[in-house]
Parts: structure tokens; sequence; C-alpha cells
């Protein structure tokens, strides 16, 4: 009986075996007729989303002023540590780069730089083609990395926020409604 | 010993110091704003709430402010010496985070741009209270900031009113121009108007700001974050005390120099020189490749092909007149042991001289033997912040030895704390020790020839003219010997009769005879052998009254003068009287600007008999520039090196950075490379000498010559990581972009130079814990990026480190019986100590102006900010610098040149055939019959201190030195 049951089953699975087989050649003859999913690169370009994780860019605000603050936290949160910066300050009191190198021959592509930024000036584009000859091409300044743009943040400005800004945007950087329209008065006693 | 149960789990505390101090000894976080470990506490800003619970079973408890309660006291409040606090309660944690939120509520969004993030106390208290959003709404408050001057800047939108700043400035460190102004929220911490902080520790302001109000200004320029620096465990170039620093380096450039806590020498402080005064590191001018002048015979680099063969040539050449005897090195009291020696051992040592003035060298010297057999010890500087009595012979310490003047506000103030002891309030209550002292202080007394920047904590000041001071010590040495081997009533008598002609003496006994712990404070300030000598006679004197505790304390003027004192080889004018009588051949100059310690005529004269004069240095100096082959050597900040400060302690500097790491074609090397490059090369050895060159080998090497400094074999022993295998950290675990720092170079990544046998590693990987030896790069701890991280290194905060003391003492055996140990000195104490009684001696004529020889007597001034020749060569000093000046007592020079006469009126001083033309300045406290000159200053030359000059006036608008 046992033996007769262990023959059943062994059958049935031969069967079913043997139509998803013939299931499966059959569909793949089929995609032989479909649209193809792959493109002709490099003569058809793919479509990408904005939020592609490719070359790393510079932004600048609004006002066309660079981004980039030179705070280091790209660079620090980089799994890679491929981002080396120097910050200085110019004569406003406001915080550049000096200088901004992103060795693009190490970047992984995490994105953790651009969600580290908090001025939303370094940012992860589309834009994947990366290919050189030379290695040391790789290494891109920041001439290299800065956009005239705004990239996907179209608004933000974090220079105008800041404390250090306050003799330059006055309340802007107070950010409430009611700020205060002057610098405090420190000779006042009134209580 | 007594327990205390913090949120369930039970630890033994002894009850000294307050609940936060004994809960972060105990390792357990609690964050805090207005207390600091050197200032005590006030509870004014409400963060660090704890719960106190009666016992086991009070579930309600109360809050209370952890830095306002008595550890003892909180024992006491629960039964049988238990105390029972919780820091993780409830009702505690909501308090703090509500404390947190309102200190941020006006707290701009500045953190990426602030130079404070990365090591800001602020920061990291709002991570340990969880505060993270807030709810406050509307519109933040706004400051005008002020400029400080080039150190500090300032940035008072970031404020948060815990009023550290003040404390420290006004209370601590005596300043008068910066404090809090306006009322409520408007409170506003700096100066009056914008100008330069005047205090010489103003820089402290920023690690004891918990924010970013008040950071480094030097830094900004340059900014780095904490977590990317390179750090090297530092000592202090700048003068003989010997300050720990951490200096910090990013790129191949030296960026920023912080405090390295040590309980014994400098605490939580140091001064401007040290902390602002080593831009000279990252000069552009800095020779960084072998550079020979044209025209010289020797050898022109322009025909061989780089500087092996220079290198060479210098070998063979320096050989053959090494045998031939007709060389001469010398070295130098500013660079360290280790290169001192390998300079001697290149020439030997009958060739090598210590580079100190004959008669500088005498007091070094003295110096030296006096920390061996004075009757009594040196003091550390955390001695004479205890101490409770200070004179002070001839020196304006805070131009001389700043850390040690901070010292000495300390010694005052202790007064207060005191009285506030004897009432049983404990130190730490700072408001309530300032409100029962009164502003009392302990006697500080200082005889100088003018007024000086510790005048106002001075209870007596005495100006007298150098040759005076000599006589007032001995004086004092006299009355005390005599007065304490009379009866009280006795002593009382002559001393109410000395009241009246010499009153400072009078003085002095009196407080000297009152104190437990007095410490006399002398120096080369004077560049007086008899002043020193008597100084320590006084010092003998104490011993003899039974002042055991008392101290002694004589600075040399260069971070290592004690040190090439005590390897006591020939004087720099012994080796240049060679040089001029043509002796010599070659000359070897180690780190020495031999223009500031000779006229022109005299270099003019040495130079003109010698064939080759080849100087090692990292600095273009004007004696440099003279030179036929200059080697590039490194600065403190690229080498290892050993330096003994003032009270002999041996300390090791480590190096930050490796200078050819950023560009490679440099050539800089610590000048024992160079040597035994030389060496290797005449011996036919094989080249190179990292293994050779390991710190400790060479440390060894020099105790071989020199047993004197056998004590500091094993210095290395306080830098290692406990781990096995392991090495110190240099930076911190979060150190960015090193597949990038170099990218611009070369895109193949290269690691960072680790030295062999260093208890140090050049990058992050390695031990950054809190255990090991003395010697830690950093201070940084999970969640404590701030320079408050030091508090896990100590056994108890503000206390000794838990790697022990830094340095070792050479001499910390002292014989027994130190007058009778059979040396020139013992004869010379014994003398000043048996002159006989007061009245026989009372010798009012030493104090008379003695009309000695032609002409005025010149008075060396010094400033902190230009007097020393390194921190001098800063580029950020430029701004601090003063130029060079006479001095002169007004009435005097009106008398003498009419009353016309206005400050900055060219005078022309001159000395046999050399002369200065400088603008004067009057002086209400300086003596008639004397100039000060501020020597090291601009480069106006040492010899000029202690001369006898004669001065006219001129019409010549400012000076050409030295004109023949
Ligand atoms: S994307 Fe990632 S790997 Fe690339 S630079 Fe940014 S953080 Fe570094
Ligand atoms: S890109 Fe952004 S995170 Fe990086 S330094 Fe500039 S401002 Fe800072
Ligand atoms: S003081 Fe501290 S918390 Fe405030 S902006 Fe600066 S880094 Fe940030
Ligand atoms: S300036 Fe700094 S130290 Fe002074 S009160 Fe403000 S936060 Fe505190
Ligand atoms: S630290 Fe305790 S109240 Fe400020």
């Amino acid at each position: 009986m046992r033996a007769l049951v262990q023959y059943c089953v062994n059958l049935k699975g031969l069967c079913v075996g043997a139509v998803t087989q013939v299931r499966t050649i059959g569909m793949v003859f089929l995609h032989a007729a479909r649209k193809r999913q792959t493109l002709l690169y490099p003569e058809e370009k793919p479509d990408l989303a904005p939020r592609y994780r490719g070359r790393p860019v510079l932004t600048r605000d609004p006002n066309g002023v660079e981004r980039c603050v030179g705070c280091g936290l790209c660079a620090v949160v980089c799994p890679v540590d491929c981002i080396a910066l120097q910050q200085e300050e110019r004569e406003s009191g406001q915080w550049f780069a000096k200088f901004f190198r992103l060795n693009m021959s190490r970047c992984v592509f995490c994105g953790l730089c651009e969600e580290a930024c908090p001025t939303s000036a370094i940012q992860l584009t589309p834009d994947f083609e990366l290919g050189e000859y030379r290695r040391e091409d790789l290494v891109l300044e920041k001439e290299d990395l800065l956009i005239s743009g705004t990239g996907k943040d179209h608004s933000y400005s974090f220079r105008t926020h800041i404390g250090r800004a306050s003799a330059e945007f006055g309340a802007q950087w107070a950010e409430g409604d009611d700020a205060p329209q002057s610098p405090v008065d420190t000779r006042s006693l009134l209580p | 010993m007594a327990s205390i149960h913090i949120d369930g789990k039970t630890y033994e505390v002894d009850g000294a110091g307050n609940l936060l101090e004994a809960c972060l000894s105990l390792g357990l976080d609690i964050p805090y704003f207005c207390w600091h470990p050197a200032l005590g506490s006030v509870g004014s800003c409400r963060q660090c709430a704890v719960k106190l619970h009666k016992d086991e079973s009070d579930k309600r408890g109360m809050l209370v402010m952890a830095c306002m309660t008595d550890a003892k006291a909180a024992l006491r409040h629960g039964p049988e010496h238990k105390a029972w606090i919780s820091i993780e309660d409830e009702d505690a944690t909501a308090f703090r985070k509500q404390v947190a939120e309102w200190l941020m509520a006006n707290h701009p969004h500045d953190c990426p741009v602030c130079s404070e993030g990365g090591q800001c106390q602020l920061q990291d208290m709002i991570m340990m209270t969880g505060h993270g959003q807030r709810a406050y709404r509307f519109g933040k408050r706004y400051y005008t900031s002020q400029n400080l001057g080039p150190f500090v800047a300032h940035e008072m939108n970031r404020c948060i009113g815990c009023y550290r700043c003040v404390r420290y400035y006004q209370d601590y460190a005596g300043g008068t121009d910066l404090g809090v102004f306006g009322s409520r929220d408007r409170l506003f911490f700096g100066r009056e108007t914008d100008g330069v902080l005047e205090s010489e520790f103003a820089g402290n302001l920023t690690e004891i700001c918990p924010t970013g109000v008040f950071t480094d200004k030097a830094y900004e320029g340059q900014f780095t974050r904490k977590w990317d620096l390179r750090y090297g465990p530092g000592i202090c170039q700048g003068c003989a005390v010997g300050c720990a620093i951490s200096a910090g380096e990013r790129y191949g450039t030296l960026r920023r120099v912080e405090n390295r806590y040590n309980s014994t020498i400098n605490g939580y402080f140091l001064c401007d020189r040290g902390r602002f005064g080593t831009g000279y590191v990252n000069r552009k001018d800095r020779p960084r490749k072998i550079y020979a002048a044209h025209g010289s015979e020797w050898h022109s680099l322009q025909e061989r092909n780089g500087s092996e063969a220079v290198l060479a040539d210098l070998s063979t050449k320096l050989a053959e007149k090494i045998a031939a005897e007709r060389v001469i090195a010398i070295g130098s009291p500013r660079a360290s042991l280790e290169n001192n020696h390998a300079l001697e051992r290149l020439v030997g040592e009958e060739h090598f001289s210590s580079g100190v003035p004959e008669e500088e060298l005498k007091r070094l010297r003295f110096m030296a033997r006096m920390l061996q057999v004075a009757p009594l010890p040196s003091p550390t500087i955390e001695e004479v912040e205890q101490s409770d009595a200070v004179i002070i012979f001839g020196e304006d310490l805070t131009q001389t030895a700043a850390r040690m003047a901070l010292a000495v506000r300390q010694a005052a103030r202790q007064r207060e704390v005191a009285l506030a002891q004897e009432r049983g309030v404990a130190a730490w209550q700072a408001r309530a020790v300032s409100g029962i002292g009164q502003g009392a202080k302990n006697p500080v007394m200082i005889a100088s020839p003018a007024a000086t920047r510790l005048d106002d904590v001075a209870l007596h000041t005495a100006h007298v003219s150098p040759s005076n001071l000599v006589a007032l010590a001995q004086r004092l040495a006299q009355v005390l010997v005599a007065v304490g081997s009379s009866k009280s009533d006795a002593a009382e008598a002559v001393l109410s009769d000395l009241e009246e002609d010499e009153p400072w003496v009078a003085c002095a006994v009196r407080v000297l005879l009152k104190a437990e712990r007095p410490v006399l404070i002398s120096g080369e300030a004077m560049m007086s052998l008899p002043l020193l000598e008597a100084v320590a006679a006084c010092a003998a004197a104490l011993h003899q009254q039974g002042k055991q505790q008392g101290r002694l304390a004589l600075l040399p003027r260069e971070a290592n003068g004690m040190g090439v004192a005590m390897m006591g080889r020939m004087s720099l004018d012994a080796a240049w009287k060679r040089v001029q009588r043509g002796e010599v051949d070659a000359l070897l100059v180690l780190e020495n600007d031999l223009t500031r310690a000779f006229s022109p005529v005299q270099l003019k004269q040495g130079l003109a008999q010698l064939e080759v004069c080849i100087v090692a240095d990292h600095q273009f100096t004007s004696f440099a520039q003279q030179a036929d082959l200059v080697l590039p050597t490194a600065s403190f900040a690229e080498e290892d090196g050993s330096y003994v400060n003032y009270e002999g302690r041996v300390q090791r500097s480590y190096a930050v950075f490796d200078p050819t790491a950023m560009a490679g074609e440099d050539e800089i090397r610590p000048f024992y490379k160079w040597a035994a490059d030389i060496r290797a090369r005449q011996a036919d050895m094989p080249q190179g000498c990292d293994t050779a060159c390991d710190e400790e080998a060479l440390y060894n090497e020099l105790v071989v010559d020199h047993p004197i400094f056998a004590a500091g074999r094993g210095l290395s022993k306080q830098c290692y990581a406990p781990v096995a295998g392991e090495r110190l950290a240099r930076q911190s675990p979060r150190a960015s972009g090193r597949t990038a720092e170099r990218a611009n170079l070369s895109v193949w990544d290269k690691g960072y130079h680790q030295k062999s046998g260093s208890g140090l590693s050049a990058t992050m990987e390695g031990y950054s814990g809190t255990e090991g030896g003395a010697v830690h790069p950093f201070a940084w701890q999970p969640g404590w990026n701030s320079p408050q991280a030091w508090i896990a290194y100590q056994t108890t905060p503000g206390g000794p480190l838990k790697g022990g003391e830094l340095g070792v003492r050479l001499f910390a055996k002292r014989p027994k019986n130190v007058l009778l140990c059979g040396c020139d000195e013992d004869e010379l104490l014994k003398d000043s100590l048996s002159e006989g009684g007061v009245a026989g001696s009372v010798d009012h004529a030493a104090f008379a102006d003695k009309d000695e020889g032609e002409g005025l007597e010149v008075v060396p001034l010094y400033h902190l900010f230009g007097s020393e020749e390194l921190s001098a060569r800063s580029p950020l000093f430029a701004q601090r610098c003063e130029s060079p000046y006479v001095l002169l007592n007004e009435q005097e020079a009106h008398e003498r040149f009419g009353d016309d006469l206005a400050e900055g009126a060219s005078l022309c001083l001159s000395c046999g055939t050399q002369s200065l033309i400088l603008p004067c300045r009057f002086s209400e406290t300086l003596g008639r019959g004397q100039v000060g000159l501020p020597v090291g200053l601009g480069g106006v030359p040492r010899f000029w201190g202690r001369q006898r000059v004669s001065l006219e006036r001129v019409a010549a608008p400012l000076c050409e030195e030295g004109r023949p």
C-alpha cells in the first residue's frame, strides 16, 4: 500500500515538473517577442529618478551663493573617508569651503554626505557617467563639483538662518513671527 | 568610606566634594554648565538636578542641584551614612530636559559654522539631556558681538549665561576688562567697548566657555574640527615652566594648541604665549630644504645635484675638521636634550658649547645646583597655588613665566578659602567662599625695578634698582636669621625698628614667619647671580626657621635652559672667543640665533675667521641668513624631545606630524637624524636611523654621557596603551578624509608613516581610553567631546591624572642635610646665615641710590608677547608685540632732557661702540639712574641687559640697530 502511494506521488511530481518545464520554455519564447528592457547605452540614455544616487555635486542657494559652509559633516560621515575640505571665513563672517576635494575613485554613492549636510549643499545627482582614463582625473576639486543651480532643494538658504548672520540678515535669522528687529540693548537695566 | 546608592546601584565614595563631583568621578554622566573643576560651584544654571531620597522607602524624594549638594550632607541625609540618589528619576530627567530647552530657546542655528562644534560642551550636554525639539516658536534675540583682539573671537548669540567666563576672567585670572552687562535676558558677557582683552590668560576663555561664544581666533583662519586633528602631546616652548599642551595638525600644518591637563603643572590653564605663539611652525619662509648660500667656497649647491651630494661633502669635510680639532659646535637652550646631545656627540664634548652666554650659564648652573642642594625644594605650579605667602624678587612673572603668575594669583586667593574652611564651608562653594573671604588675600610681596602685572594682588611692592634688589634680598636673609634666633619680644622690637626705614623687609619677615608654606620666587630676569644667591640665602634662612614646607623657585629663561646647563659644557662666550681667535675653521650652530647674544661687530669678527658656518635651525633667523649652509631641522611639532623645566622635571614632548607627509619634497628632519646621518657616513655605516632614533634609545645615549639625567630614563613608559599590541591613538575615532587628503598629490593612498618603537599611533587606530600612563594626546570620551572630557582621566575632578604625574623630577630625592653636602654653595649659604645680628648690620647705605660708575643702569624688561624669540616669529603675535622702547623715570627724563621731552621722542643709548636709537616712554615706578630696556623685544640683543649706558636725545626718528 505504502509503495503504491509513494509511486502515485512520484508520478504526480513528474507530471507537474514536466508541465512547468514546458511552461517556462514557452514563457522564454514569449519574452523574445516582448519590448526590450535594456537600453542601447550609450546611444540611448536611461531616464533616472532625481533621487538616484550618482555623482555628488555642490549646489548654490536661491541667491546664487555657494551653499557649502565647510562644516565638515559630510567628510566625517563618509564611510570611505573620500571627502577632504578646509573651511575659511570671509570678510562677512560667513564660512565657505576654501577647498573641497572628493575622491570619486573611492565614493560608494551611499548618499550619507547628502543626508548629513545641514545646508543642502552636497547632493547626489543621477549622473552616473564617471569613467575616466586616468585615475587622477577622478579626484574632483570644488571647481569641478560646484554647479550653478540649487539642485533638488530649491528654497533653502542656511546662510540666512545662522546667528552669525544676524548683523547681515537682521530678524530673518531669528525665524519667529515676532522676531526682534534690532540687537539687544545691553546697556538697559529695565526689568 | 561611605556608600551611596545611585539608581539602585551601590558605590563606595569618600564623601569629599559635592554630589556632582562624586557622580562624575564614578563615571556617571550628569549634565552641568556653571560648575567647573577649577572654579567650583555656584548653582546658577540649574542643569545638574538629581533626586535625593531620604532612604530606600522614600519614593518621592526631592530635586537638588548636584553641584550644590555636599556629598557629606547627602550622606547624612540618609541613615547610617548611606545616601540614596537618583539621576535617572523621571522628575529629574524631565527637569534637566526642560532646563536645557530653556537655555536653548535663543540659541542660534549655528553648529555647522561654529568653531566650537565638535568640542562643544553645550552640544554634549544637550545630547545628554535628550532635548531634541524646540517648542519655543518665537523670534530669537540677537546681539552685536565684539572684536576682542587677535586671539579670542566673540559671538555673543551663542551664550547660555552660565557665568563661567566672568568667574574665570575676573576671579581666577584677575582680569578687569571683561564683565557682564545688562539685565534679565539681555545679559551680555564682554568688554565695555570693543578692544583687545588685556589679560595674558584670555585664551583660556576658549576652553572655559562651554559654548562657542569665546573661540580661538588664531584657529579661525585654519579651522579644523577636533575630530579631524592629529594631536601630539607636546611641551610648551614658551618659557621654563614647561606646560603640557595638545597640539593638533591637519594637512601638514599646525592648527591649534590646547591645554593638556595635568594636576602638578598647568592644570586647566595655559598662558596666551603658549596657546597662540606657535605660528612660527607654519611660516612659509622656514628652511625646508638644505640651503646653501651663494658664493661659498666650501661647496656650492648650484653645481652639485641636490642635498645628497652636499651631505656627503659635509660629512667628509666635517670629519676632517673634527680630526684636526678645528670645529666648534654651539647648542641651544631652546633645543631638546636629544638634539643638543646629538651635536655634542658629533663633534666631541670639548668642542661643544651649550649656546648660553657665560654669565647666564653661571646663573643656570647655580639654579641647577640649587635644585640638588638648596635648603628648600623647588615648587610645582600646584604647590605655588597652595602656598600661603609668596615673595617675588625681580621677576615680572606675568611676562617671564606667566603660568606661575596665574598660580601666584591663586595663592593669594587661597586666603578666602582658608577663611571659609575655618567656618566649615568647603572650597568648592565658590560664592560662599568669596562672601566669607571678602577679597582677603594671602600676602604676595614683590620687589622689582618697576611695576609688574601682579602688583594688583601684592600686599607690598618695593621698586628698587637691580643692584639694590640684591641688597634687599640679602637684608631679608639677615633679618630672618637674626629675628629667628632672638626672643619674640626682641624680634618684635627689631621689626618695629625696621618698619620705618625698611618697611618692605620688615613686612616680608613678618609674612614669612607667619606663613606655613611660603614660596620664594626669582630667576633670570634681572640677569644677576648675586640676586639668586641672596634669594637662596633667604631660603636657607627660612629652612633654619623650621619652614621645611617652604619652597624656592628659580626660573631660567628658556624652555630647556636648565637642561643645557646640566649638560655642563663650555659657554657661548668661551666658544666664540675660540672662533674669534681663529682656532676654528668650521662652526656648527644648532637652533640658536647668535645675533641675539652678540653685537654685530663681535659676530663679524668671528665669522670672518671661519671657513664655513653651518646653521641647523627650523627658522631663518638673522643668524641663519649669514650662514653658508642651513640644515632644515624640525620644530617641536615635528620631533620628539625631552626638556627640563625650572623644577628639574624632564618632560617629553612628542611630534605632532611628519612634515614630509603632505609635501613630499621637504627635507625637514629632527637634528638628531641629520647628525646620525652624518655620523653614519663618516663611519661608513648604513645610513638612516629609524631604529637608532627611537626616542628612548636617544635618551639612554644621553644618560651614558650625562648621568645627571638618569632619573628620566623610561619616560616613554608614561606614554603607552594599556592593551597589548596597541598604541595610543593620536586622532579621534572619527577622523575623516584619509582617502582624499593627499589625493591631489597622489591618488594612490599612502598610509601615514608610523614611527617604530613609539607608544603613539599617528592615526585613529589605537587606544583612546582613559587608562594607561600620564600622557594622553587629547581628551575625548564617548559623549564628552569638549575639554571637560578630562574629568574621565582624573582620579577626582580637578585632581591628579589616573596615569600619575607627567614627567620625572630629576632631583626628587634630596640629601637629608642639604646644607652640609660639601659643595661651594654650602659655603655661600652658611656665610649668609652666619652674618651677625641685625642691630650690628643695619646698612642703610645699601639702599641709597648707589652711584657706581658712569651712566645709567640698564634694567631688562620683558613682554609676554615679543620677548621670547620663537613665539615672536608667529605672524599672529605681530598684532600684540610692542616695538622696542626705552623706559625712563619721568622726572629724571625731564630733568635731563628738558620739560619738552614727550613720550615717543627718540633717545640714543650708547655703550662703548654700540648704540641704539629708540623712542622713550616714561614710568612712575622705575627709579632714577636706570633705563628700562625690553631685551629680546624686536631683536634687541640681550647683552644690553645690565650694561651701563649713556643716553642722549637725538632727532632721528627710529632706530637702526647697532650702528657701529
Ligand atoms: S556618497 Fe557616500 S561614499 Fe560618496 S562621498 Fe558621499 S558619503 Fe562618501
Ligand atoms: S557639503 Fe554640506 S556637510 Fe559638507 S562641508 Fe559643505 S555644508 Fe558641510
Ligand atoms: S555653541 Fe555649540 S551648540 Fe551652539 S552653535 Fe556652537 S557648536 Fe552648536
Ligand atoms: S559667554 Fe560662555 S562662559 Fe560666559 S556666560 Fe556665556 S556661555 Fe557661559
Ligand atoms: S552645574 Fe549645577 S547648577 Fe550649574
